[in-house]
Order: C-alpha cells, then structure tokens, then sequence
C-alpha cells in the first residue's frame, strides 16, 4: 500500500517521487528528459492507459527558490530527481507495470539509472522499495474528475464526438426510417465505449467560474465561431512544461527556517481543513484545473541506506498541478475563490509580502517559486478540464437513455420522437442539469 | 464662446464640433493609447523627469497600487471641494468616514433593488424602440432616458424638463472634472463649479419634495418614510445620493456608448452579443460588455498620490522606488491591453478569464454600484441588440458626435422588428 494517498476519495492516486541523483550525473540527466522531451510523445506512458498526468524534472539544490534574505542557502551536494504523476489503480500494479512489461522498464532504467540508488526495475522488490522510501506524503490532492479513470475519460470523449456528430443532422432533414439506421450505426459505434462508465462520485465538484462565465466558445476576427479549448497558449518559459494546451507546474516555495516548526504546522492545518471540509475545495472553483497537490517538504530524503550527506535549511511547500491556459488566469481564479485559503498558505511562506493581499502578489510569489519541468506527460492534450466533465456527462447521460429510454420494440417515428425529445438533456454536459 | 452665466449648463454647448474636438478626440483615442501601450512594454513603471508624475501602465503595477491604498492614497480632495461633495466614497481615504458613507450607501441600496431597477430599465428600453422605426440617437434618445428613467423612479429624484439637460450634463461634466487629472486649470475649476450648480438643486428639491411626502418605493422615500436616523443624517444622505447618482450616470453613459462602439467597429463582438441575447444568456451578455468595455474603457487615467516614501514592485526582484507625494497615473486601460498578462489583447475574447477585466477598478475602491450598472448596461443592449443596430445609413445628415471624453450622438440603423441573428 503507498504511503500516504488512502485519505483522497478518488479512484486516482498520485506519486510524489523525489530522488537524488548520482555525482556528477544531474546534467546528464537534464540533457536526458530535455532530448526525451524533444524527440519522444511518450507513446509508451499513454499505451498505458492509466497515467492522467506524469511529469519528470531535475531539481537543482543550488538553485532551489531563495525568495527571502533570510533564507539560508541549501548545501547538498547533489540534485534531486523529481517524478510527479497521477494513475488510476492500485500501487503494486502501476509499479509492476513498469517492471514487468518490457519496453516500459527500458523506459523506467533511463529515467531512473541517474538516481542513487536506483536498483533496476528488477528484482521488483527492490524497485518497490526504492519508489516506496523515496515516495513523499500530499497534504492535499485535487482531481478535477475524481471517478473517472484514463479509460472512462477517453471512452466519454469518443461518445460525445459520436452523439455530437449524429445530431448535427436537423431535425425534419430526414425520415424516421434514414434515423433509425443512423441512430443504430451510431449505438453500434459508441457500444464499447458505453460500458467504460466511472463510479459514483466521490463527491462534488462545483463548475462555476467566481465572477464570469466558463465561456469555452470563442469568436475569430470574421465571425466564425470556433471551438476554444483552452485559455492561451503555454507559457514560454522553461519553468513549465507541457503537453497539448495543458500546463504542468511545479512550484516549491519556501515556508521557514528550521528547526523552527510553527508556521509550517499551521500551513499543514489549514491545508487538512480543506482537505476534510465537506464544502467544495477553493481548487474545485477554478474550472481550468484538472489536477492539483500540495506536499510540505521538511527534508530530502538520501539513497536508501545511506546517511544523508547533508539536510534541509528551510521548510518547503510543493504544489504541482495540471493547468489548461495560463498560470496566471488559474491563480487569479485560486485567490478570487478563496483568499483566504491563498493568504492562510502561500501568504504564510518566506518571502510573500508581508501584510499584502491581492492576486498579484500571489502570481508574483508562485512565479518565483517555478521549478524548471524538463519532461511533462499528458494523458488528454487539447482537453480542456471542462471539457473532459461535459464528456463524462455526456457519456452518463447516454447510459441513462440506454437505460431508461431506448426500446427495440419502439416504431422509427416512436424513437425518432423520443430522440428529439431527449436531445437537449443529452447533450447538457453542464453538471448544473444534473 | 464662453457661454453667460445666465445660461443652463450645457455640455455640448461649451464643447462646439470643430477642429478643435476632433483634435482632442484623436489625440485621445488615438495617440494617447498607443503612447502608453507602447510606455508598457518600455517601462509599466515610467517616472516622468522633472515632474512629479509616475505613469503606471503594467497589469501587475497597477492592481499592486490599487491593493495599497494606504500607501497609495486618492488625490480627489481639492475637486471634491470645488464640487461641494463631501463624503464622495471615491476619494475618500481609508478612513472612518470612508465605512460610515460605505455602510449608509449600503443601507440605501437594498438587494431587491436590482430587480426593480432591472424592470424600469427594460420598460423605459423596450419603450423607447417601439416607438422607434429605422434610426435612433443611441446616447440621447435610449441611454440618456433609460439612466434619467431609474434617477426619477428608482432614486425618487424628480427633474423638471427644464433642468434634465443641465441635471445631466453637470452629472457628466462633473463626474468628468473630478477625475481629469492633479492639476486644476481655472477653466476647468470654473466648469466643475458652473456644471454642479445644475445638480445639487435638484437634489435638493427633491429631498424636500420626499421629505414631505415620502413614496416607500424610491431609495428616498424609503429614508424619509423609515423616520429621523441620528447615525445617518440628512448631510449623510445628501452626500450618498450625490454619490449613488453621480457616480452612475456619467460612467453608465460614457460605457453604454464605448461598449456600442466596439460592438459596431467589430462584427465578431456583435455577433457575439447578438447570439447571447437571442439564447436570454444574461451572463454571456454582460461578459460580453465588459469584455467591450475591457477594450476601449472609459477613462484614460485613474489618480492615486504616494503618502510615504515607498516602492512599487512588492514581491519580485525589480523594485521601483515612489517618494512621498508623487501622483501616480495608472492607465487602466493599458493595463488591460498589457500583453504580459492579457493574451492577444485587441481581440475581444468574452472567453478570457474575468480577472483581467478591471473595469470597475480592484479592491478597496471597487465601484460600490457595479451591480445596478451591470443590471442597467444589459437591459438597454438586450432591448437594442434585439433590434440588430447598424450604423446609421444616413449618417451624412447625423454625424455621430464625441463631447470631450463622452460619445454624445451615436446614430443606430435598427431593424423594423426584432429577429433572430
């Protein structure tokens, strides 16, 4: 069993695995995720069918953020290896996968043979307890669709592309007899999918977007309408990564110098008061994330086995997160949520301004607080969040007509009817009409 | 022509069409915002040398100074004299004063209130376009009645037609003097006091008219009708209706005309609103208006003066020092065409995330009427947009006509009836 991800109700469990890296290796291992990242897609992570998000950087000790004078300057004498991912499942099985199926464990031995440590993918048990020791604890994690697994999403996305495509067809352009041969082309289509359906809803999420509309639906120079999946473009720095419209960040900001423990306690309190509130997460209100964790970091751990080399001046707060757009609309949204929330954790670190509050400090102190991503992975490029909820949506709606609806006794004009009839309920991806 | 004293106020009258305007309208609209846009990408911090000015035109510079406002106080004080407005919440400091006039604001203006200002808006629009065939004066013949509609009805202030040009334009003049900049010409101080004299007599009229005989159903009648309040006098309540009023009818009127400008300029923006209003998407159709109003905003520059020795760029590595006193310039609407935060800013993207549009400025001084402007501003362009407004076809004979900073004609071509996009 990991460590440390029982306590989220969903049916993704995140990794959190920060390594050191061996003398001497970490540019080599920039120089890795850094070609990897320009020659590969990683078809292999999405074979897989299970990773929502991965992503993999290199994190150099030395240059660790040092957002305030007091800070002390961190002294390892190597840098770190930090693997982030989300996966449907149980922990054995993911690990197993890569060490068991062939072209993912030579996948595994590069992106871990410049970690310390690192005993190969096999024997297992080894590997296992590599990852388990060096695998750190969330305080917090977010799924934007916490029931819903790699293969639940990707079968909602292909049914709402089928239903979406079937009724573009206007109502009176055809007979009952043309709809019934279509309609049972398109359920003979979307049958497979059908049967990928997620579980019950671990628990709410709400959609709306503080002050405005999640509008999705943009307008060009011309006139025409055109789909818009996400927000911008990705930002252009080297700070994040990412696959498709979606933005990966890491960001790790530093909360106070030990030995002292107090602020980071408070921080731990309030992220668990989120985390056992019944009421919806602040993340839950930002429409354009898809994923979010935070993990307070009070020291490196070193190989296993051996005693460390040297330890953490300072206590850190690391949140990753998978974003569609720009940062800086996410954390704009993040704060407008609940300013509380932001001021109570981020405005608790060294180096926020003191006594400020406002968005932009929050966007100013986050950005300072980036560490580079060398190789991001993303399960759905150019989905957005919103979109993936409107397809699962779309995909139960479908599953309830199937159900409750749809007879084959029905006569072609009797179904074409109850199709018209029902066509706006299932096409509402809005989770407000459930 | 400097006009006689005896003569109402007139706003259109001091402002003449001519070389002149057209030249201050271009330098405005034209060569000022690509001055500045091009001062943001230089320099969002820009202290001007050998004056007393800092030209602040980044996104992030200015909403950290309108989060300071302790550091970064309100320069209004000398216009609020010259206007007679003591207790205007815009240019009050953090004080006392500032949450009494807040919290007497706040108990004038109820939350059912925005449904009733809602009905006399759509009324009054829908009205006045049934009663239009092909063309309408945007500003003057919808706008101006549909904002001195809720004033009479929803306020409980009553104008004599012989006082509703000067009433509103001393609003608009008004409103325009206060915000025009640090320095006060003698012009400008003898046009702010000539355009409030047309104002606060009416005011005044009609408190003693409520007073006397209160009608519940006004913000006014509802002061007098609930008895003598020692915490909220009559001083009180003559500052806050000066406020409520003043504050919305310049700012309603001069977005209501931006906001068509845009929609005409842009076939994408029209077509936008136009499919809202058809789908009755009150949301997408006032995201839209302030997504328009995002794109050309209301007023060039916004006032704030340094009251310590202090530094701006709290939180990163680059800090700008600002000495005590300086007067500061935040462009608002460069700042929300700066390509640092706002992505391809000339388009009009209702989609765009909502905290880049500060057009009701952020935080301390956030415009307290916000919500009867947005009710207002969407009843009008709902009634209007059902109309499918083009510009007007007989425009050579109707010159669509800016007076200062405020569009004062603006000719529509309107569809006999209302139609589907």
């Amino acid at each position: 069993m990991k460590p440390g991800v029982g306590e989220f109700r969903s049916r993704q469990q995140p990794i959190t695995h920060i390594a050191p890296t061996r003398p001497g290796m970490s540019w080599l291992a920039w120089l890795f995720l850094m070609v990897l990242r320009r020659i590969s897609k990683l078809k292999m992570a999405r074979g897989l069918e299970f990773i929502h998000f991965a992503q993999w950087q290199r994190v150099r000790t030395k240059k660790l953020p040092r957002l305030s004078p007091d800070q002390p300057a961190e002294n390892f004498s190597h840098d770190f290896f930090m693997f982030t991912t989300n996966y449907n499942g149980d922990w054995d099985q993911y690990i197993d996968t890569f060490a068991r199926v062939a072209h993912i464990r030579r996948g595994m031995w590069w992106l871990w043979r410049f970690s310390q440590g690192f005993p190969g993918p096999i024997p297992l048990r080894n590997f296992k307890q590599f990852i388990h020791y060096q695998t750190y604890s969330e305080a917090l994690y977010y799924s934007a669709y916490p029931a819903a697994t790699v293969r639940n999403i990707a079968a909602a996305l292909e049914v709402k592309r089928e239903l979406e495509a079937f009724s573009a067809v206007r109502p009176g352009e055809e007979t009952p007899a043309a709809f019934k041969k279509r309609y049972l082309g398109m359920v003979t289509a979307i049958a497979p999918n059908l049967g990928s359906a997620p579980g019950p809803a671990p628990y709410v999420i709400a959609t709306s977007q503080p002050g405005g509309l999640p509008a999705m639906v943009t307008y060009t120079r011309n006139g025409k309408r055109k789909r818009k999946l996400a927000l911008g473009p990705l930002l252009g720095r080297l700070a994040t990564g990412g696959g498709g419209e979606q933005t990966l960040i890491a960001a790790m900001s530093p909360i106070e110098v030990k030995p002292a423990h107090a602020v980071t306690k408070e921080i731990a309190s309030r992220i668990a008061a989120v985390n056992a509130s019944t009421s919806p997460s602040p993340f839950a209100m930002c429409p354009m994330l898809h994923m979010a964790r935070l993990l307070i970091i009070d020291d490196l751990r070193p190989k296993l086995g051996s005693r460390p080399s040297a330890s953490l001046r300072t206590n850190y707060l690391l949140f990753v997160a998978a974003i569609d757009g720009r940062l800086e609309d996410f954390l704009d949204c993040l704060y407008t949520a609940d300013p509380d929330f932001a001021q109570g954790v981020w405005g608790r670190c060294l180096g926020y301004p003191e006594g400020r509050d406002g968005p932009v400090y929050l966007r100013r102190y986050i950005a300072r607080s980036l560490l580079p991503v060398q190789l991001p992975f993303v399960g759905f490029p150019g989905h957005s969040a919103l979109d993936i909820r409107r397809a699962l949506r779309v995909h139960s709606n479908m599953l309830d007509w199937m159900g409750d609806v749809h007879r084959t006794d029905m006569s072609d004009a009797e179904l074409m009817a109850a199709w018209q009839g029902q066509l706006a309920v299932l096409l509402a991806g809005d989770e407000a009409t459930r | 022509m400097k006009p006689a004293t005896s003569e109402p106020f007139s706003l259109a009258r001091r402002n003449p069409p001519g070389l002149r305007q057209n030249l201050s309208r271009f330098a405005f609209a034209v060569v000022l915002p690509a001055l500045m846009r091009l001062l943001c990408r230089l320099s969002p911090v820009c202290r001007i040398p050998g004056t007393n000015l800092v030209i602040i035109t980044g996104f992030d510079s200015t909403q950290e100074v309108y989060s300071r406002h302790v550091d970064f106080e309100v320069p209004y004080e000398e216009r609020v004299k010259i206007l007679r407005w003591q207790g205007f919440v815009l240019a009050l400091q953090d004080t006392p004063e500032y949450h009494d006039m807040y919290d007497n604001i706040s108990r004038l203006w109820q939350p059912a209130d925005t449904t009733r200002v809602q009905e006399i808006a759509r009324r009054t629009a829908e009205t006045i376009l049934a009663e239009t065939w092909e063309e309408l004066d945007f500003i003057q013949d919808l706008v101006k009645p549909v904002l001195m509609a809720i004033v009479e009805q929803h306020y409980g202030v009553t104008v004599p037609d012989e006082q509703l040009q000067p009433f509103f334009d001393g609003n608009l003049a008004g409103s325009g003097f206060l915000f025009s900049g640090p320095w006060i010409t003698k012009k400008q101080r003898e046009t702010g006091a000539a355009a409030i004299d047309g104002v606060w007599p009416v005011l005044d009229a009609a408190m003693a008219a409520a007073c006397a005989n209160p009608d519940p159903t006004t913000v006014l009648g509802r002061y007098y009708s609930g008895g003598p309040d020692p915490a909220f006098s009559e001083a009180k309540l003559r500052s806050a209706l000066m406020t409520m009023i003043g504050g919305y009818l310049p700012t309603c009127a001069n977005a209501s005309g931006r906001i068509m400008d845009v929609l005409l300029s842009r076939k994408d923006a029209m077509q936008f609103m136009q499919e809202a209003v058809h789908a009755k998407q009150d949301d997408s159709v006032l995201t839209g208006l302030m997504e328009a109003l995002r794109v050309n905003y209301i007023i060039p520059f916004l006032w704030r003066r340094a009251a310590q020795d202090t530094y701006l760029g709290e939180g990163t590595t680059r800090r700008r020092t600002v000495r005590k006193g300086k007067i500061l310039a935040v462009s608002l609407p460069t700042a929300m065409y700066d390509r640092r935060r706002i992505e391809h800013p000339k388009r009009f993207d209702p989609g765009r995330s909502p905290a880049v549009r500060m057009v009701y400025g952020h935080q301390f001084h956030h415009c307290i009427g916000a919500s009867i402007a947005n009710t207002v501003l969407v009843e009008m362009f709902k009634a209007v947009l059902t109309r499918q407004p083009a510009p007007a076809r007989k425009a050579k004979n109707r010159k669509n006509r800016w007076v200062g900073a405020y569009p004062w004609n603006l000719w529509l071509a309107l569809s006999k009836a209302s139609a589907a996009p």
